[in-house]
């Protein structure tokens, strides 16, 4: 979930009330939001992705003011129709098509603000824009543009040139992509279409390649005061609801927010759109979800908390219509989370349910349970190891070839690119481990495991149980195996295994037939393998049965 | 007074004379860790005498372990030469014998010392056929077999031919200090007075009632005993049967599902839209081999409507083109709500009350917190009239029955659940720790499940619950590969 660090007297101002520390958490903890003090002027806040407008502290501000009591309803905006236009030309269509701009006048940034606002974008780029490449935004200061019409087209990279932010120099499109690091880092995006987009006036004044670098020129520093704002991307919707959320929170303390005019090819519109999602919803229906008996009053009041508009359409429906900055009413449950939200999770009273069930567990739980506690009686002590295994080491050790294992595309470590086929090999690296712990120690593990037959994913359950002493041999492990099993009511019989898996000793190894099915092996280690392969210096037996299904064979027995 | 141990090593002594210590492990099986000790307490009783010896041995230098492998050049040359016809030139002795000419030139030598042949005109000749193995050979097979040999345990044949291999640097003597130890007369005697004591009653003993002819020796009660260790079940498979019996005297059916599962039943189905990040590879382990597997198309066909408009739902969906090829890669699921999912669908009448514990998945690095590989426990319980409080109220009283007092919930997301709310458990040792999210399934996923009532959903990091509870602050002590701690653990109880 995204995480930001937020002024806290920035917060605390555009609050007006004075809070401590704590408060100031605890209040924030009926939001969406996880808050922690990283050092007295900073707090770090997490974010759930359905609330991005809470990135910065206009929005946090608005949602406390309301969580609070200090504020309700739907919040008020000045908008007017400023004199800009932006003509969208044919050109840039097929690189990146969608733009919506607005002006957000009355925003006084100071050095608080510029942190946030470039934390604001950074952060908004990261979720909704996923990484800039359905959405990247520009922020420009609207005063030091050169005029109030600008283009939005496609250039030849050569052709472009313009003092990228932060550097002195001006430089090409090109050397843009090469020489600077956002250049570097976001080149991707729009490299593949021989032109870049690119955001002038129609003075040639560079704002900026947008989804790559503003301009120098336009920046937005300590001391501007009117924002120009643009959103481009490849997905309509989001560029338009981007800066709707935007705009909408950082007129939270700012003055106005101002249309444009955009000439699109074949249609003319105005943005932001500052679209509102509209609901209808029963009230019987919020009380349902919620399980809270509250009257419609309390709930039309607890939504106005929430900053919706509410309207009582009668017969026990109200409308609602939800702020521009709210992407996340998909539904009219999503509505009812907010009224509970409201109300204070905390203040909800917890309450069972009266229905009445039998509660049950696997046969598969019940059965593994009886033969832990059998091991456990003949004395072996219960290990878990990691199912994430490794496909070579499988293959080498026990002979299985690759395309038995499944293979993971993104293993954190060539030792973890597999979900393990077998029990015995992580029980020899433990007994490695613990080869000088007092002896003897027999060991056992219980586990899911999955093999490929035939390009099927097949999931099993296997056990693997060994014992590591001064003198150890067939016997030994023999005895526990037979005690195991005839103990669950089967019956043991072992055949000469003449090919077997490197690791075990031939001549001192068999098959495991239980009940007449072949199921698994038992035998010596083979000691070469044991110290040069493994490390370890003393003799191991061990035996790993497949058991899947044989709960199902017990019961019917 | 005389232990077993001590008594087994006099009466050894006894038998055999002057003894080694490896003459006395070999002869009582004890460890000479073992044996030491009782030598330090016999030399305190007088029971034995201990002094030093040197001894020599004989070892191999590594020239020798060449020839005690490949044999002498002597015979090696004769062989060649017998195989040859009994003529070989001497200049062509190298290429047949693979022998370099510092070791032509020395087999030569021995060759006509020992009568195997003559040199005759730059001929090497031979007239009978060699033995196969000359008695040199032998003995330095006989050293490479026992690494060292003592040089009084040499037989009189053999003490000829280790002269000729210490002259030619195959062999070479070293001395070795022993102790050497002996039983004392007080040992006789010690062990003379021992015999009326009984140390451990056997069955003889007790058939033959010796008791009442021998005096039962008394035992050191306040000794420690020996370490014995027993077999037990792993501390934290413990830990989530408790679980289990909690959930399932809460009325809930145990199911499980599989680990390597479709992104369909793993997110589709959850309403989480094909191009979220939990999907990307920084967060999913996702299957290289075998790639995909075909979805069932009745369920396909459900979750594209529901993705794509929001189907009858009343949802407004999330208006993007959906894609079943996208549904079918195979990943390690990441969370355990695959199994409610996938249990739900075929569970569609009311009541249904379902946990599972399994594993899940994610490409984390390994440290105190974060480990690839971890459990979920998940239940889902599916009414009519359920509500979000009936949620709150089951989760309160699971943590209540694990002893937890304290629960506290604040709002959250998921895509999968509406109202969502994550929760913290209060533990006096470490305070508020994060565990759980929850929630009602949102009207979307009820739909492409064919559900038609409420139901609510959660799952908890069972791993970190286990923590608080069981006193752990590094998770990978929950998978402790140290048989020591897992020996050592107390038994829990709730």
């Amino acid at each position: 979930m995204p995480v930001t660090l937020i002024k806290k007297r920035r917060l605390l101002n555009l609050l007006g009330v004075e809070a401590s520390d704590q408060d100031l958490i605890e209040a924030l903890s009926r939001t969406k939001v996880e808050a922690e003090v990283v050092d007295p002027e900073t707090l770090e806040v997490e974010v759930t992705p359905d609330r991005l407008d809470l990135l910065i502290s206009e929005g946090l501000a608005r949602e406390l003011k309301g969580i609070l009591g200090l504020e309700r309803g739907y919040p008020k905006y000045n908008v007017y129709d400023t004199d800009i236009t932006l003509k969208v030309h044919k050109n840039v269509k097929r690189i990146r098509p969608f733009i919506a701009v607005a002006v957000v006048k009355g925003y006084y940034v100071d050095q608080d603000a510029l942190e946030e606002l470039i934390l604001f974008q950074e952060k908004l780029h990261m979720t909704l824009g996923r990484d800039r490449r359905k959405a990247a935004i520009g922020f420009y200061d609207l005063d030091k543009l050169n005029s109030n019409k600008i283009v939005y087209r496609a250039e030849k990279p050569e052709s472009i040139r313009y003092v990228p932010l932060g550097e002195t120099v001006e430089m090409s499109g090109k050397e843009i992509v090469e020489k600077t690091e956002k250049g570097r880092k976001y080149r991707h995006i729009v490299e593949d279409f021989g032109e870049y987009p690119l955001l002038h006036t129609d003075k040639g004044q560079v704002l900026s390649i947008p989804t790559i670098l503003n301009s120098e020129d336009t920046k937005v520093e300590v001391g501007t005061k009117n924002l120009f704002i643009d959103v481009t991307g490849t997905d309509r919707y989001l560029v338009n609801k981007t800066l709707d959320i935007i705009v909408t929170t950082l007129a939270e303390t700012a003055s106005e927010i101002g249309r444009i005019t955009v000439e699109d090819v074949g249609e003319t519109y105005k943005t932001p759109l500052l679209s509102t999602t509209e609901l209808n919803v029963e009230l019987d229906y919020i009380r349902s979800v919620v399980g809270l008996n509250i009257s419609d009053n309390e709930i039309v009041e607890l939504l106005e908390r929430m900053r919706y508009n509410v309207e009582n359409v009668g017969n026990g429906v109200i409308k609602v219509k939800a702020p521009p900055y709210r992407m996340d009413i998909l539904h009219k449950v999503d509505v009812a989370e907010d009224v509970a939200i409201a109300y204070g999770y905390n203040e909800l009273n917890p309450e069972l349910p009266k229905t009445f069930t039998i509660g049950r567990e696997l046969v598969k739980t019940r059965f593994i349970r009886k033969v832990r506690e059998i091991m456990a009686g003949l004395g072996f002590q219960e290990i878990l190891t990691f199912t994430l295994s490794s496909r070579n080491l499988v293959a080498e050790l026990l002979g299985t070839s690759l395309d038995r294992q499944v293979e993971i595309l993104n293993p954190i470590s060539p030792l973890y690119n597999t979900i393990r086929q077998t029990l015995v090999l992580n029980m020899l690296q433990f007994l490695k481990q613990n080869q000088h712990a007092d002896h003897p120690i027999k060991v056992f593990e219980i586990g899911d495991t999955i093999e490929v037959v035939s390009g099927e994913v097949i999931g099993e359950t296997k056990i693997a149980a060994s014992i590591l002493s001064y003198r150890v041999g067939f016997e030994d492990i023999q005895a526990q195996l037979y005690a195991l099993f005839r103990t669950l009511g089967f019956s043991v019989s072992l055949e000469e295994e003449n090919s077997p898996p490197k690791i075990f000793l031939k001549g001192r190894v068999a098959k495991v037939f239980i009940n007449g099915k072949h199921r698994g092996i038992v035998g010596e280690l083979n000691p070469e393998y044991l110290l040069e392969k493994l490390g370890i210096e003393y003799p191991v037996a061990a035996f790993e049965i497949n058991i899947t299904n044989m709960w199902n064979e017990t019961r019917k027995g | 007074m005389l232990s077993e141990n001590e008594r087994k090593i006099l009466q050894t002594l006894r038998k055999i004379g002057k003894a080694s210590i490896t003459d006395l492990e070999r002869e009582t099986g004890l460890p000479r860790s073992t044996i030491m000790a009782l030598i330090e307490s016999l030399k305190q009783k007088n029971a034995i005498k201990i002094y030093e010896k040197t001894r020599k041995h004989l070892k191999l230098t590594r020239e020798g372990e060449i020839r005690a492998l490949q044999g002498l050049p002597e015979k090696i040359i004769a062989h060649k030469t017998w195989g040859s016809g009994g003529e070989l030139e001497i200049k062509e002795v190298p290429s047949v014998t693979g022998l370099s000419q510092e070791e032509v030139r020395i087999g030569l030598g021995w060759l006509r010392r020992k009568g195997l042949g003559k040199i005759v005109k730059g001929k090497v000749v031979v007239h009978e056929k060699p033995p196969t193995e000359l008695d040199e050979e032998k003995l330095l097979r006989k050293i490479y077999v026992a690494k060292t040999i003592n040089l009084e345990a040499l037989k009189p044949e053999e003490r000829r031919a280790i002269k000729e291999l210490v002259s030619r640097k195959l062999v070479e003597e070293l001395e070795k200090k022993e102790y050497i130890i002996e039983i004392t007369d007080e040992g006789l005697k010690l062990l003379e007075e021992e015999k009326e004591y009984i140390t451990i009653i056997t069955h003889d003993i007790i058939k033959r009632r010796e008791w009442l002819r021998k005096e039962i020796k008394p035992y050191n009660v306040k000794a420690e005993p020996p370490k014995v260790y027993p077999g037990r079940k792993h501390f934290y498979i413990e830990f989530l049967d408790e679980i289990r019996e909690i959930l399932v005297s809460m009325g809930f059916t145990e199911a499980e599902g599989p680990i390597v599962e479709v992104e369909l039943w793993n997110f589709d189905v959850l309403f989480q839209p094909q191009d979220h990040p939990a999907r990307e590879i920084h967060d999913t382990f996702r299957l290289k081999y075998p790639e995909r597997k075909p979805v069932e198309t009745e369920v396909a066909e459900k979750v594209k409507i529901v993705h794509e408009t929001g189907g009858t739902s009343g949802s407004r969906g999330w208006g993007y083109v959906w894609d079943r090829r996208i549904s079918e890669r195979l990943i390690l699921r990441t969370q355990t709500t695959s199994v409610s999912a996938r249990f739900l669908y075929v569970n569609r009448e009311p009541p249904v009350k379902m946990f599972t514990i399994g594993k899940v998945y994610r490409p984390d690095t390994i440290d105190a917190k974060h480990l690839p590989e971890f459990h979920q426990l998940d239940g889902i319980v599916m009414d009519r009239g359920l509500h979000f409080r009936n949620l709150l109220g089951i989760l309160k009283e699971f943590f209540k029955q694990l002893g937890i007092e304290a629960v506290k919930f604040k709002p959250s997301y998921f895509p999968f659940t509406e109202p969502s709310v994550e929760g913290y458990i209060y533990h006096p040792r470490v305070g508020w720790v994060e565990c759980f999210g929850a929630g009602m399934f949102r009207p979307e996923v009820l739909e492409m499940l064919g559900v038609k009532y409420p139901t609510a959903a959660w799952g908890i990091g069972i791993d970190r619950v286990a923590m608080v509870i069981l006193g752990i602050d590094d998770i990978r002590d929950l998978y402790s590969q140290d048989i020591n701690f897992l020996r050592n653990r107390k038994v829990f109880m709730r």
